[in-house]
């Protein structure tokens, strides 16, 4: 794990505006500083004859070495820091306000360094621009700056992997040598608690590799993501988040990747104290997908069921209808019925699936849920009903059809 | 030797429990008291572990420099407030007149410097009616809220500074503060940015250093460089007071918060100036009146430039 050996905390002004300058383009975008007012008069102050420099020069007080707890925060933010990029979604172009300073547009966000080939984990938002206009997989869709040593980025082109709106995940890869990809390390959020410490490490307005830190909020909460969808099981912090956190790391107090911060609740558009990061255990369960796939492949049946007005037009009040079969797939090979014509022209039922593995399903949407909580090739026990025998068929699930 | 366990449970007479021993028998008498029940069981704190102990009294421990903190300091944290006489054109008395509240500053040395934004009192260095008067609060020895009449003494709106200075009766009533560094900050490391909006109470926010050699404007126009970024809440009640570290030092000054055009609401995302730079300028404020070459200054003052040592 990479520790730094000393903090160089802004040597000497030229370092400073170099690394202002690779940081940050942009000074305008509403930064408020109380009382600005502009061309300005020195003209009352004459300064004081009656000391001199050294009287008035005050010595610098020593400390020690930082509290246990302060000297964690640190080490954790410098061990850590390596595996966060900036990442700016090429297809925006700045925009030139009316003062003529630059803004930096929404477009600019945080991505997370996943592993040793250089692939860059991000929210499906981020780079949205760039997915809407339809650039393939392949194409370079942003730009990613790697911290490289304490102060300097090197920038590269990503291309696009894969990405998911409904978990508004994106996958990128970027060219860059392995001694300069420090992957983050994953942690669970099955045992989150409320009340446990967590960091966030983020662009916030283009500040590069900004620490805040707060604690779990809340869990179990619904994201409104940006693209739309509804994301559940996502972790609430107090940590700011801001935009251009988004895509960016939550980390626990030893580290470990926890969530992605995703979201914030706010009618400001900054920081209101509610932020929202999607838990890692969706996310390490998407990723591998994305990787492989450039898609995440729903876990299901090739077969088509009744929605719940037809269902109840043809009288199954409970259970998923199935209407149709894809032929040679799984579902069929198991040997699972389909709605059909009878001779007479009448309507046969097909098979009606009340349970998978014994976790029983009301409707469509359950069945569509009970099946992705697998993984593709998992064999499950479905109950079913033809005419009026209750019995169990057992099938291996492939991609579902939608 | 004997295998003595004991459980002694409640209303029992007083027994003479015998005891199997390689000796042979041996006779106890077993006292109980009342309707006490006692077990032998392990020390509950060692039974939690070192660790847990030591984090609770960690918690208290940073409870308690908070605190300390936060009253050690009390006493360099000023405030600033803006009398404007012309609101009663028959004000002899200075003290009749509209007293506004600006911002914060905090003591520099026993000669009655003060330190604070620029942009705090910039509207009253530009007054030219006379009818503006700068003052100081400060608590006291005793407890005892103070105002006095300050004057300005150097201002320098590039790096968003300003030096008044206030005639006290005897110089034990001035605590000037610690003055830190900012070279050696570290990110996640604790701040807290202390304010005194009203002379009389303070307001304290805290958070950690969330980012070091920020850049950002300053009234000038000008970009100040080196600032320190920080989670804790800054506004303008604490707007040029100190921003400490957890040992009670001044390592930079609160001067601005990142916020939407028009919301005015802060956003986690602040910034003070950092002492180093206020170290090299206010003195030459003080004596001058005015810093004439800003580069000159600041190349001065950070020495070599360090980098780090990869593993």
């Amino acid at each position: 794990m990479r520790a730094l050996a000393a903090r160089a905390a802004c040597e000497n002004a030229s370092h400073c505006h170099a690394r202002a300058v690779n940081s940050r383009r942009a000074v305008g975008a509403g930064m408020l500083i109380f009382g600005f007012s502009l061309p300005t008069l020195p003209a009352l102050a004459l300064g004081d004859s009656t000391v001199t420099l050294e009287d008035v020069t005050p010595p610098v007080a020593p400390r020690g070495d930082l509290p246990p707890s302060e000297e964690r925060i640190a080490k954790l933010f410098e061990n850590n820091t390596f595996s966060v990029v900036n990442v700016f979604d090429t297809t925006l172009k700045p925009e030139l306000n009316l003062t003529g300073s630059v803004e930096v547009p929404e477009g600019n966000g945080t991505g997370i360094v996943w592993d040793k080939d250089g692939h860059i984990v991000t929210n499906y938002h981020v780079i949205g621009s760039a997915l809407s206009k339809g650039l393939g997989k392949k194409k370079p869709v942003a730009r990613v700056s790697l911290l490289v040593e304490d102060g300097v980025q090197k920038t590269f082109q990503a291309t696009l992997v894969g990405a998911d709106k409904t978990k508004d995940l994106a996958v990128l890869k970027i060219d860059a040598p392995e001694a300069l990809l420090h992957p983050i390390s994953v942690g669970k959020s099955s045992n989150l608690k409320v009340g446990q410490r967590c960091l966030a490490i983020g662009n916030p307005f283009g500040f590069d590799h900004t620490l805040t830190v707060g604690v779990v909020s809340g869990l179990n909460r619904d994201i409104n993501s940006q693209t739309g969808v509804i994301i559940g099981g996502g972790i609430q912090t107090d940590a700011a988040i801001n935009p251009g956190n988004s895509g960016g790391p939550l980390l626990n107090s030893e580290g470990k990747l926890i969530g992605i911060n995703a979201a914030i609740f706010t009618r400001t558009g900054t920081s209101a104290g509610i932020g929202f990061a999607i838990p890692v255990d969706a996310v390490s369960r998407v990723v591998p997908q994305l990787i492989k796939y450039g898609k995440i492949m729903h876990a299901g049946l090739k077969i088509q069921v009744a929605p719940d007005i037809v269902a109840k037009q043809l009288n199954v009040k409970k259970g998923s209808l199935v209407l149709s079969v894809l032929p040679s797939s799984t579902a069929a090979k198991a040997g699972l019925v389909a709605t059909r014509r009878g001779i007479a022209g009448n309507i046969l039922l097909g098979d009606v699936i009340l349970a998978v593995d014994n976790l029983s399903i009301k409707n469509p949407p359950e069945l569509a849920k009970a099946l992705d909580d697998h993984e593709i090739g998992d064999r499950v026990v479905l109950k079913v009903q033809r005419d009026d025998k209750v019995f169990d068929i057992h099938v291996e699930l492939e991609e579902s059809l939608n | 030797m004997g295998h003595l366990s004991v459980t002694v449970l409640a209303q029992q007479p007083s027994k003479v429990a015998m005891l199997p021993t390689k000796s042979g028998f041996v006779a106890r008498r077993s006292l109980l008291m009342g309707s006490l029940a006692m077990l032998q069981v392990a020390n509950p704190r060692r039974a939690l572990g070192r660790n847990a102990r030591d984090n609770h009294d960690e918690d208290l421990e940073f409870e308690m420099r908070t605190m300390q903190l936060f009253e050690s300091t009390t006493r360099s944290v000023v405030a600033i407030q803006d009398l404007d006489l012309s609101s009663n054109v028959a004000a002899v008395d200075m003290d009749d007149g509209e007293i506004q509240g600006i911002g914060s500053g905090f003591v520099w040395d026993r000669f009655g410097h003060i330190v604070t934004n620029y942009h705090v009192i910039s509207k009253i260095a530009k007054d030219t009616s006379g009818k503006k008067q700068i003052k100081v609060v400060l608590l006291g020895l005793n407890g005892d809220v103070d105002s006095y009449n300050a004057a300005i003494i150097g201002l320098d709106a590039s790096r968003d500074l300003a030096v008044l200075k206030i005639e006290v009766p005897e110089s034990s009533v001035l605590r000037p503060a610690v003055i830190g560094s900012s070279k050696d900050l570290r990110v996640g490391q604790n701040c807290y940015a202390i304010g005194n909006p009203y002379g009389y109470e303070h307001i304290l926010t805290t958070g950690v250093v969330s980012g070091l050699c920020r850049q950002i404007p300053s009234p000038s126009g000008k970009p100040i460089f080196g600032a320190i970024q920080t989670d804790a809440s800054i506004n303008a009640g604490n707007s040029g007071g100190p921003l400490l570290d957890s040992f009670g030092r001044v390592i930079g000054i609160n001067t601005a918060t990142f916020t939407r055009r028009g919301s005015g609401t802060s956003s986690g995302v602040n910034f003070a100036v950092a002492i180093d730079l206020v170290r090299q300028v206010v003195p030459h404020l003080i004596v001058e009146g005015a810093v004439s070459s800003s580069r000159s200054v600041e190349r001065g003052v950070l020495g070599p430039p360090r980098y780090l040592s990869l593993p």
